[in-house]
């Protein structure tokens, strides 16, 4: 009798954990963005996190724990929790070879950087404010840090409105005078006297170079607004001087634009760079251009994810999963991508309105990969300087911002042999 | 006469070949220029050259095509034609600067710098001339070589530049430094206040740096400790003490500038002023008390007195705003309020009658009224203010007070009067008649005089920008759910004893309803018995009710917010956390789309802190 119990007990057991935790991530989802932190939670302390792409939005499912249970009661996540049986049956479901779903088994808390200068305020930046509000924790490098290796020790990189080619932002003509302008000139100027640079356009081009090693090595660099077009000018533009002399001191090399070599670039080429010291842009590879920007419809403008193959192509879907497919848009000092610009091996994620507007690309590079998500705020349509933070308690399902957070995952997913 | 029309149509020709060569260059110059303006800086140079070479001594062809070998980089070419332009113009000291400025950027610093000396010395010391000098030095970013320039300029004039070397020492955040110029503004010029202000307009753009402030004062206390008569010094650091919220030291400095100035007072007072302004009460209370022990002859001494008066209350209000109803502090209350009363009370009496009088009767009267509860010694303290000055600013807010005293005292027809006066009075504001009339619907509610009361609500409601719009509107609907409730007489009947403070009563009232069965009124009528519980420090009882509540209706929609004041009387008023987590964690189970589940995350969280593994 007595094994009879002790058999009952442990099956009684066994079915217990099996029970799972499912955090749907369609549009019954309470809290998209908090949602994202429980799998980071979750991975951190040391349980395993299945994505499952395409099902329900890109849902979460992990054994169930009481703990986690109530962290998401506390952070306002959704979850439903199931046996072990219906989770065997959405599981076969996915593994169907009709449905466009699948299964990556995310195992490991990603430790993330974020490139920002020490006079960084978090609501400069989107990411930032995004892995603050889904509590993910993230540790701050700049230039030195970058160039001394410390890259090695992280698995994701992210960065935001940083100005690689060395111009501050070429935020010369309005605000040259206020001080944060200035500060940003002196910390910078010092920074790469610290690093042995005569000039912050080396020492932002030296960075690009470091980072890039970095991803070749394995890393994965997330890039947003400025930090995408810039970061592939700075590489372009190892070997010449773009910098006007209100950014440097002395003249750009005249012959720049024919200097530039596009090979080095991630993901564009052929650009031509923009010759006005006091013109808001960088490149023509922003669309809209800055001085157009005040003739955008909000209300018109929207972006279109793509879809991928789930079983054949895990990347991209893990990239694009969210709960709807087409995305409101929203500026920045890079606010979208000229298609006609983009390298053919780069795989375009999102795309705009407009032909040539893409609004999210991925490519890889070495043994690691790259992501540009265009634009500055997905919730502040045209966000401007001095302006307010944005209150991510007021947009818990921001797609727009999922998207940033699906990135931050993805470098915890399982590697799984290529099918293709 | 042939010969003369011969030499007359050569010299025509000879004018027209001039003019079209002319506009011809002209026309290339534009070209170029927009080749220029268009990136394409080889065919602009190649057309400034030929332009340059056909005419060196024509200064808008040397100067453009000099700043398009600059811009480049051909600083070889571009010193050659400088040099050749300098042979015929030795004293052409801009071309110097530009000589120099090429010779910064080719790293020969010290050819650049004599250059810049030779200039300097061929222009005869001009102070203009090291403006030009620095101006261009600082458009080319050689922000140290420019800063030599002004300082060198000092050897003419030794406080020239005063503002733009502190700005570019500001620039490379040698705060120390910058401050030290700027104070030059404030050194020749003794006591000037425009000089003041105007440094002050100056400073206005650092001093939200928190470490030029911190400089800043510590450069300007040196600077005092060396020039003791300075008043301009006082009256700056006083005013960075305040950037500083150091209003302490600020007051120091004030008393300095009294004793220096012997202003009979008025120095101080506007201290106090800004002081009791920025509700630095502390400060400000000294300050008054500073001008009543030392000008009593001043012109301000008056309204020292009743700065010195209003800030005492303050600070007492300050004291026991948060525990009003502990009763251990009861004495301790009056003994304070009877204090601030005493001093009003001097004031009346030292000063009959004066513009202030009005203000000063209502504090009286208001503390009689908000503190002690005496609505006898309150309402003559308001009355007197509507006998002796009606048409003073205080007479509406006691019409108010006089209004609230007769609900208090139960006469109702008082109240409606009052009320109906201030919707007359001529110096009542929108705001206050709004008030007014919401409070006449109210009491009409009170009353049970249901209709009435709406129609006056609808008339409020008309108007969407009152802030009473929302409270009739709930109101509205309250009576308009409930009218047909045989019930509702005896819940607004509670409802007018709750706001007359006769808690007892109104508790029995609320009791009775809830006792009477289910009715739309008995979950409102819970939720108001287990707020006068509270109130009345019954707290058992209150979650007696409230567990009453959740076994009598456990489907209602408002189940989650009882629970809710379950937890909180645990967790607020019995200190009893396990308990008030319980509930707490009830709501994050049970009710995940509660109004109030941010507040119980907030309050979990507090409790739990950060949960791990």
């Amino acid at each position: 009798m007595k094994k009879i119990l002790i058999i009952l007990v442990l099956i009684y057991s066994q079915l217990l954990s099996q029970q799972k935790i499912l955090i749907p991530m369609d549009l019954k989802q309470t809290d998209h963005l908090k949602a994202y932190g429980i799998a980071y939670f979750t991975l951190k302390n040391g349980m395993d996190v299945e994505w499952l792409l395409n099902y329900r939005g890109g849902s979460f499912l992990m054994d169930y724990n009481e703990k986690i249970a109530m962290e998401c009661r506390l952070r306002g996540v959704l979850f439903e929790p199931i046996s072990g049986a219906e989770s065997a049956e959405i599981i076969s479901l996915i593994s169907k070879p009709d449905n466009n779903m699948d299964v990556v088994k995310l195992e490991k808390a990603p430790k993330i950087a974020v490139y920002v200068p020490p006079n960084f305020r978090p609501w400069d930046d989107a990411v930032t404010l995004a892995l603050e509000y889904a509590e993910i924790n993230y540790d701050k490098v700049w230039d030195t840090e970058v160039l001394q290796g410390k890259l090695k020790e992280y698995d994701w990189l992210h960065l935001h409105h940083e100005d690689f080619t060395g111009q501050y932002g070429k935020f010369y003509r309005d605000f040259n005078n206020t001080d944060w302008y200035i500060q940003q000139v002196n910390i910078n100027e010092a920074e790469a006297k610290k690093n042995g640079f005569k000039k912050v356009s080396e020492l932002k081009k030296a960075v690009a170079r470091s980072i890039k090693s970095y991803i070749a090595e394995g890393g994965f660099m997330f890039a947003m607004c400025s930090a995408t077009d810039t970061y592939d000018i700075a590489l372009a533009a190892e070997n010449t001087d773009i910098c006007d002399r209100y950014y440097d001191g002395d003249p750009p090399d005249p012959d720049f634009q024919r200097k530039l070599e596009y090979s080095k670039c991630l993901a564009f080429e052929n650009f031509t760079i923009d010759r006005d010291p006091f013109r808001y842009e960088y490149s023509d590879i922003d669309v809209p251009p800055n001085d157009m920007a005040q003739f955008a419809n909000p209300d018109a403008d929207y972006f279109t994810l793509f879809e991928f193959s789930a079983k054949y192509d895990p990347v991209p879907t893990m990239l694009t999963q969210c709960h709807v497919n087409i995305l409101r848009g929203f500026l920045g000092q890079t606010s979208s991508f000229k298609k006609s610009l983009i390298k053919k091996s780069v795989i375009i994620l999102a795309q705009g309105n407009g032909v040539e507007d893409v609004k999210y690309i991925h490519g890889n590079f070495g043994r690691g990969t790259f992501t540009f998500y265009g634009g500055h705020d997905p919730e502040d349509y045209q966000h401007f300087v001095y302006d307010q933070p944005t209150d991510l308690n007021l947009h818990k399902n921001s797609p727009g911002y999922r998207l940033i957070l699906n990135n931050i995952l993805f470098p915890a997913a399982k590697k799984k042999p290529q099918k293709t | 006469m042939k010969r003369f029309t011969l030499l007359l149509f050569i010299s025509l020709f000879y004018n027209l070949w001039l003019f079209s060569q002319d506009q011809n260059d002209l026309s290339l110059f534009q070209l170029a220029q927009q080749y220029e303006r268009a990136g394409e800086i080889e065919q602009a140079e190649k057309i400034y050259q030929k332009l340059y070479e056909k005419n060196p001594d024509y200064f808008e062809f040397y100067d453009s095509y000099r700043k398009i070998l600059e811009y480049s980089k051909k600083y070889e070419n571009a010193t050659k034609i400088i040099l050749k332009w300098l042979e015929k113009r030795p004293s052409d000291f801009n071309q110097i600067v530009n000589l120099a400025i090429i010779k910064f950027r080719l790293g020969e610093e010290n050819l650049a710098r004599e250059k810049i000396q030779e200039a300097i010395k061929i222009a005869n010391n001009n102070i203009n001339v090291y403006r030009v000098i620095a101006a261009s030095l600082l458009e080319a970013r050689y922000y140290d070589e420019a800063l030599k320039i002004y300082y060198q300029a000092r050897s003419i004039d030794k406080n020239a530049f005063i503002i733009e070397i502190a700005y570019i020492l500001v620039f490379r955040e040698k705060y120390e430094d910058a401050m030290l110029e700027y104070l030059k503004l404030l050194d020749n010029n003794n006591n000037n206040n425009n000089q003041f202000g105007y440094l002050q307009s100056l400073l206005i753009n650092h001093i939200n740096n928190k470490n030029f402030l911190d400089i800043a004062i510590n450069v300007t206390k040196n600077k005092l400790s060396e020039n003791r008569n300075n008043l301009s010094y006082y009256y700056l650091l006083s005013w960075l003490y305040n950037e500083q919220k150091n209003y302490k030291d600020s007051f120091e400095m004030y008393l300095e500038i009294e004793r220096r100035k012997k202003s009979n007072g008025y120095e101080i007072f506007n201290f106090a002023e800004n002081a009791y302004r920025d509700k630095s009460y502390d400060i400000a209370f000294k300050a008054y008390q500073y001008i009543i022990d030392n000008f009593k002859n001043s012109g301000v001494y008056l309204l020292a007195r009743l700065g010195y008066a209003r800030v005492s209350e303050e600070l007492v209000n300050t004291l026991f705003n948060d525990s009003l109803d502990n009763n251990k502090l009861h004495t301790e209350i009056i003994s304070q309020y009877s204090r601030i009363i005493k001093i009003y009370e001097d004031f009346l009496k030292e000063f009959p009658n004066n513009q202030y009088s009005s203000e000063v009767e209502y504090r009286i009267g208001d503390i009689f009224f908000k503190r002690f509860d005496d609505l006898d010694k309150a309402s003559t303290y308001f009355n007197n203010v509507l006998k002796k000055y009606y048409l003073q600013n205080y007479s509406v807010n006691s019409l108010i007070k006089l209004a609230e005293i007769a609900f208090q005292k139960n006469n109702l027809n008082e109240t409606y009067s009052k009320y109906n006066e201030i919707l007359n009075h001529q110096n009542a504001s929108n705001d206050q008649k709004e008030y007014a009339k919401f409070k006449v619907a109210e009491l009409l509610y009170f009353e049970g005089k249901y209709d009435s009361s709406i129609k006056v609500l609808n008339e409020i409601t008309s108007n969407l920008s009152s802030d009473y719009t929302n409270d009739a509107l709930i109101l509205i609907n309250f009576i308009q759910n409930n009218q047909s409730n045989k019930l509702l007489t005896v819940f607004s009947e509670a409802e007018k004893n709750e706001s007359q403070k006769k808690l007892p009563e109104a508790l029995e009232l609320f009791k009775s309803i809830v006792e009477s069965g289910n009715s739309s009124l008995s979950e409102d009528a819970f939720f108001k018995i287990i707020s006068i519980q509270r109130k009345l420090k019954l707290f058992t009882e209150a979650l007696k009710t409230a567990n009453k509540f959740i076994n009598n209706y456990p489907e209602s929609p408002l189940i989650d917010k009882m629970m809710f004041q379950c937890a909180q009387i645990y967790y607020k008023d019995l200190n009893d956390v396990k308990n008030a987590l319980t509930y707490y964690e009830k709501i994050l189970v049970e009710y995940p789309n509660s109004i109030y589940i941010n507040e119980v995350r907030k309050i979990v969280r507090e409790i739990k802190g950060d949960i791990n593994f």
